[in-house]
């Protein structure tokens, strides 16, 4: 009884967790005009609160056509943001895991001061960072490129944290016996460091995945083009004259979101759950 | 699970590829494609010119008897003709019957007059009989009347005589008395009193009739009249005559242009114009007709060009230095609403006549008359067709602006309000332009500002 009575709390509360989504998808298929007269209230500074309904009472597929159809731009940020993320993800398994490895498995001068900066640049917000990157990245001539969200996600510090985490689980004794069997090290890295390590590996790039398909301060601050921005920044483009189709946009935004997330659960609840783990 | 996940992932970018082209085709589809050009410096030249047909300064009209058949005609409109060149053919049958229809109303005629003469004569005859009966009436009776008064006075004296007798000696007439003797001179007294008055009825009614015959007939004018008719029959006769002495056939008189051929085969002649012909031997003229508002421009000897797709490279050359004849203006009319609430006046016209010299062209020819009215060299000068009005004297420009978008540079319209100072049919001289500014001079469809264009490179 007491399962069943934390079921259905759990359950209230997974309902109130989803319900932004539930909010969104009904959104979607409502008409302008009752979009405008459920959110008159935040929309058009109105007083009161605003209203929604599960089922739209006018349901239309016109802000999913419009979307699709009529609206470029959204096209042009989606491939931004899958180039930016893509390009961030590709960079990190070749660098970051290589940089994971090292700080887990190698004892070498100034080792633990080395991780001790990457903890606290990790803690580090961007706001804080933003200045010196800017004038890093202006230097290197990068500044207005895809280059710019790109190379900083590459080198990246969170993600070598979970990646050394996942790393340190890797048995010594188990490193020891392919040496001793005469694999090198890069062999011992790709061989044995990579496939058991990969839980990690991969629960790193969902959580890059969703942090680069979400960013938003870098492209405003280091992206002067319009057509460099990710899709991320979309949304703030539109107005309450159509809030439709942000709905619309907002769908297809989470729609990779989703299917990388669940795709990589089961590694992420592992590789979070790595973080726990002591040697 | 995990391929599963990674196909929705692979259909997912498919599917966001697929629509990222067709949106983009989309997108395409709503640019409008659009030529532009930048303001240059031109020297404005104001002309102004009209079309006109090369014609003749004189016409003349082809005339013969009315009502005769047409059987062939051998000109049309805008032909030239020649001298002596046969415009048309009258029917030889139908002249014929016409000539002999003349011939028996003209003998018909003579003999009208003929026997009213003759009853004139018979009718002065009568009368002068008449009047000498009159007259020997009248002398008998003043005679028979004097004659019957003058024995009717001696009666009466001789019974007064008689009277007078037996009053100074009554006896010496004893058989008679005084009362049988004054009723004897009372009876001749009244005897000669009615023969005076008889004498002067008789006299007044001879009077009378001597008057009624000598009353003068009323003029028959009847002979003149047919005289006069007779006197036309003739001379129509005689055109018909002359008519098939040529065989029917009507010939120019003068070398030009036929300009009006009011009849066709098997019409009538109507005695006026059947065919108008401009007389090209008194020299050329074109007449083009112009809008009020070039009046001032307008005065006789102004210089003048005239171009012809009629002339050869000679004339060319002559047709280049002309100048105006004359200038005849005429105002407009002043109309009224249907209404009655407002009152305006219509454009008035002003027609430029030129001469065109011999040798360069032709009646007929058509010919476009250029006149420079002014000529000024503009710094912002743009096509015309760039140039929009939005009111009234008050005009605006397309032009092409950058703007920045999630779509990269694009080009867009944008209104900019210019001021109009001089154009001329091709150009407008504009103020309140930058020279930078590439302005929009044909468009594929409507634009608005905002419009998303991209410009279309010349061929």
């Amino acid at each position: 009884m007491w399962k069943k009575a934390a079921a259905a709390v759990l359950g209230l509360l997974t309902f109130i967790c989803c319900y932004p989504v539930v909010f969104i998808i009904t959104g979607v298929f409502m008409g302008d005009q009752e979009l405008q007269k459920n959110l008159a209230a935040v929309l058009q500074g109105g007083s009161g609160y605003a209203h929604w309904s599960i089922l739209p009472r006018t349901p239309t597929l016109k802000n999913i056509v419009e979307i699709l159809l009529d609206t470029p731009q959204f096209f042009v940020m989606f491939w931004n943001s899958v180039k930016t993320t893509g390009g961030v993800l590709l960079g990190q398994m070749l660098i970051a895991a290589p940089a994971a490895w090292g700080l887990s498995k190698y004892r070498f001068p100034m080792r633990r001061l080395l991780f001790f900066l990457y903890i606290i640049l990790m803690m580090m917000p961007f706001q804080v960072t933003m200045l010196s990157s800017y004038l890093v990245l202006k230097e290197l001539n990068i500044l207005n490129t895809l280059w710019a969200l790109i190379l900083p996600g590459i080198f990246s510090t969170f993600s070598v944290f979970i990646m050394y985490n996942a790393f340190c689980a890797v048995p010594d004794a188990l490193l020891e016996a392919a040496r001793i069997d005469g694999a090198g090290e890069w062999r011992i890295f790709v061989r044995i460091g990579l496939p058991v390590g990969l839980p990690g590996i991969i629960s790193a790039g969902v959580l890059s995945f969703l942090e680069y398909w979400n960013l938003v301060e870098q492209p405003m601050t280091f992206l002067e083009d319009q057509s460099l921005w990710p899709l991320s920044l979309f949304l703030p483009q539109i107005g309450a004259e159509n809030v439709g189709m942000a709905f619309a946009a907002s769908v297809l935004t989470l729609i990779p979101s989703m299917i990388v997330f669940f795709a990589g659960a089961e590694y992420l609840e592992k590789g979070i759950s790595s973080l726990g783990l002591k040697e | 699970m995990k391929k599963g996940y990674m196909k929705a992932a692979a259909v997912f970018f498919i599917l966001m590829a697929v629509f990222t082209l067709l949106s983009r085709a989309i997108y395409n589809m709503g640019t409008v494609e659009v030529m532009a050009a930048r303001p240059e410096s031109i020297t404005i030249k104001k002309e102004i010119e009209g079309t006109g047909i090369v014609s003749g300064k004189t016409e003349q009209a082809v005339v013969t008897t009315e009502g005769l058949l047409i059987e062939k005609v051998f000109v049309k409109e805008g032909e030239s003709v020649a001298k002596d060149d046969i415009l048309f053919q009258l029917d030889a049958e139908y002249l014929k019957d016409k000539i002999t229809e003349k011939e028996q109303e003209l003998k018909q005629l003579q003999l009208q007059i003929q026997d009213a003469k003759n009853a004139a004569y018979a009718a002065e005859q009568s009368r002068q009989l008449s009047i000498s009966q009159a007259q020997s009436d009248y002398d008998k009776t003043v005679s028979d009347k004097d004659a019957e008064v003058a024995q009717a006075l001696e009666e009466l004296e001789a019974a007064r005589s008689e009277l007078e007798a037996y009053q100074s000696s009554p006896e010496s007439y004893p058989d008679k008395n005084e009362e049988e003797l004054q009723s004897a001179v009372k009876e001749k007294e009244d005897a000669y009193n009615e023969a005076v008055k008889n004498r002067e009825d008789s006299v007044y009614e001879a009077q009378k009739a001597l008057d009624t015959a000598n009353l003068e007939v009323a003029e028959d004018s009847a002979v003149e009249q047919n005289e006069i008719q007779s006197e036309k029959i003739q001379k129509e006769l005689d055109e018909l005559a002359a008519l098939q002495k040529v065989e029917g056939k009507i010939k120019s008189t003068i070398a030009g242009a036929v300009t009006s051929v009011a009849v066709r085969a098997g019409d009538t002649t109507s005695g006026t114009g059947d065919i108008l012909i401009m007389d090209a031997s008194e020299g050329l003229e074109l007449s083009i007709v112009f809008s009020d508002e070039y009046r001032e421009y307008l005065t006789k000897g102004k210089s003048v060009t005239v171009t012809s797709a009629d002339s050869t490279e000679e004339t060319k050359e002559k047709l280049k230095k002309l100048s105006i004849d004359s200038v005849t203006s005429e105002r407009g009319d002043e109309v009224t609403a249907g209404d009655g609430s407002e009152t305006g006046t219509m454009d008035g016209e002003v027609t430029v006549t030129v001469d065109i010299p011999a040798g360069t062209l032709e009646i007929g020819d058509t010919a476009t008359l250029k006149i420079s009215l002014s000529e000024e060299t503009y710094d912002t000068c743009i096509p015309l067709s760039a140039l929009h009005q939005k009111e009234k004297g008050k005009y605006y420009v397309n032009v092409l602006d950058e703007q920045v978008s999630v779509m990269g540079d694009t080009q867009i319209v944008r209104y900019v309000d210019v001021e109009l100072i001089d154009q001329n049919d091709k150009y407008a001289a504009v103020e309140g332009l930058a020279s930078s500014q590439e302005v929009i001079t044909e468009t594929s469809k409507e634009v608005q500002e905002g419009t998303r264009v991209v410009k279309r490179s010349e061929e």
